[in-house]
């Protein structure tokens, strides 16, 4: 008999969001030398679960949340991803400036479908989507910004140990 | 007068406030800092924050103030506020409006925040936590009054056990002083913000800018709140009694005061 079932559906490397996004906090930890750690928080609510990336300076004891993971109770694909909202304009390297025919257009519009880009339905499609939200460039930047100051308070206390 | 970084310099130095904190605001920080250091004749200075969407500024560098957790969206932070020889938790937060947010998607929200803050007190060990900000809820709200939302409770007295058992899980007490502002029977306007809604429910006056103190922080709360309506010869409110936003804001700007514990 042929077998119809989708390629994704396999016994090999099946993990949940959750693990999934342990696996890339310990990436971080590794890459960063520990300068960085990142947690995933687990928080069950009405009618679904929302897993928390945060990421943490271990230097100077600051963790920033960058984006949230939720699904069902029972369920844990299809998952969607919450990316942080975009930087504001100027801080931006590219910013849209809209114009007179916007408007037009936006009166023009008919309804239609919109696809959300962030909810994956396997674990395989979850893990394209994770790399993606972990290169926006809010997220990159938080990162950095983070890795810049766990450096810069090493830094200073290299210094004051070596005064 | 109707320049709002003007009328904040004012407000600062008239009520000597220490700590300012803004959100959705237009005014650059440095920008800030420069004008309430003239206005108060003081240096203000922007503690070190990963976050910047909820700009603070403080007068004295003593309070500390480092962020210690933020979310990438901008809408929380939390701070270590020092106060003599006792660190607090000051966290500010900015919750989505209600017109693109259902109720529903309100409370799943604040139960995230709820979240935030009880880890990030476990993690320091320290339940200290003063919590404000425009919550675009009102006091009675699911989001704010249920336990795992912010279990925030109208009278001291509830919370004075710390928290409450739902299903085996604890959750703690904040107290909310803010449900003695609705209404005529008290000092000041019956709200922070109006709204006339065009359909049957309308509450015309709400408190989404609420200010919520955990039972271990009120020692340092000596209960002033204020819902500032004038600054020097300024009315913040128009002749109807309703917040002039051609003036300030639509929202009334709120003041609490924080002492030290003996």
């Amino acid at each position: 008999m042929t077998d119809l079932w989708p390629e994704d559906i396999t016994s090999d490397d099946v993990l949940g969001p959750q693990e999934i996004l342990e696996g890339q906090a310990k990436e971080l930890a590794d890459r960063t030398g520990s300068l960085l750690k990142a947690h995933v928080t687990r928080q069950e609510m009405e009618d679904r679960i929302e897993l928390g990336f945060e990421v943490q300076s271990e230097r100077t004891d600051n963790r920033v949340r960058l984006f949230v993971v939720q699904h069902r109770l029972e369920f844990e694909y299809p998952v969607t991803i919450v990316p942080p909202p975009s930087l504001p304009d100027y801080l931006k390297q590219h910013v849209y400036r809209s114009g007179m025919l916007d408007t037009v257009k936006a009166f023009q519009r008919e309804g239609g479908w919109v696809e959300n880009e962030w909810v994956a339905s396997s674990p395989r499609n979850f893990e394209t989507k994770l790399q993606k939200v972990l290169a926006l460039y809010e997220v990159k930047a938080m990162v950095l910004s983070l890795l810049a100051s766990a450096k810069a308070a090493d830094s200073r206390d290299d210094g004051e140990s070596d005064a | 007068m109707n320049n709002p970084i003007e009328l904040l310099a004012k407000l600062v130095a008239e009520k000597r406030i220490d700590i300012v904190v803004l959100a959705e605001s237009s005014i650059q920080t440095i920008t800030l800092k420069e004008e309430l250091g003239h206005s108060t004749e003081s240096s203000f200075h922007e503690p070190h924050a990963e976050t910047g969407r909820l700009q603070l500024v403080c007068r004295d560098s003593e309070f500390n103030l480092r962020e210690i957790y933020g979310d990438a969206n901008g809408r929380v932070t939390i701070r270590v506020l020092r106060i003599g020889s006792h660190e607090l938790l000051l966290a500010a937060a900015h919750l989505p409006s209600k017109v693109n947010w259902s109720p529903e998607d309100q409370s799943t929200q604040v139960q995230s925040l709820s979240k935030q803050i009880r880890d990030e007190e476990e993690r320091r060990r320290n339940s200290r936590t003063i919590l404000f900000g425009d919550f675009n809820m009102n006091p009675f709200e699911a989001g704010v009054v249920k336990a795992a939302g912010l279990h925030a409770m109208m009278a001291k007295s509830i919370t004075e056990n710390g928290g409450r058992v739902v299903q085996g899980e604890t959750y703690p007490f904040f107290y909310n002083p803010m449900w003695g502002f609705f209404g005529d029977r008290t000092e000041g306007p019956p709200g922070t913000v109006y709204h006339r809604h065009s359909g049957h429910l309308s509450y015309e006056w709400n408190i989404f800018d609420q200010v919520l103190i955990r039972p271990d922080a009120l020692p340092w709360f000596p209960g002033t709140i204020e819902i500032v309506t004038r600054i020097g010869t300024t009315d913040l409110l128009r002749s109807n009694g309703r917040p002039d936003r051609a003036v300030a804001s639509d929202h009334l700007p709120l003041l609490f005061q924080l002492s030290e514990c003996e």
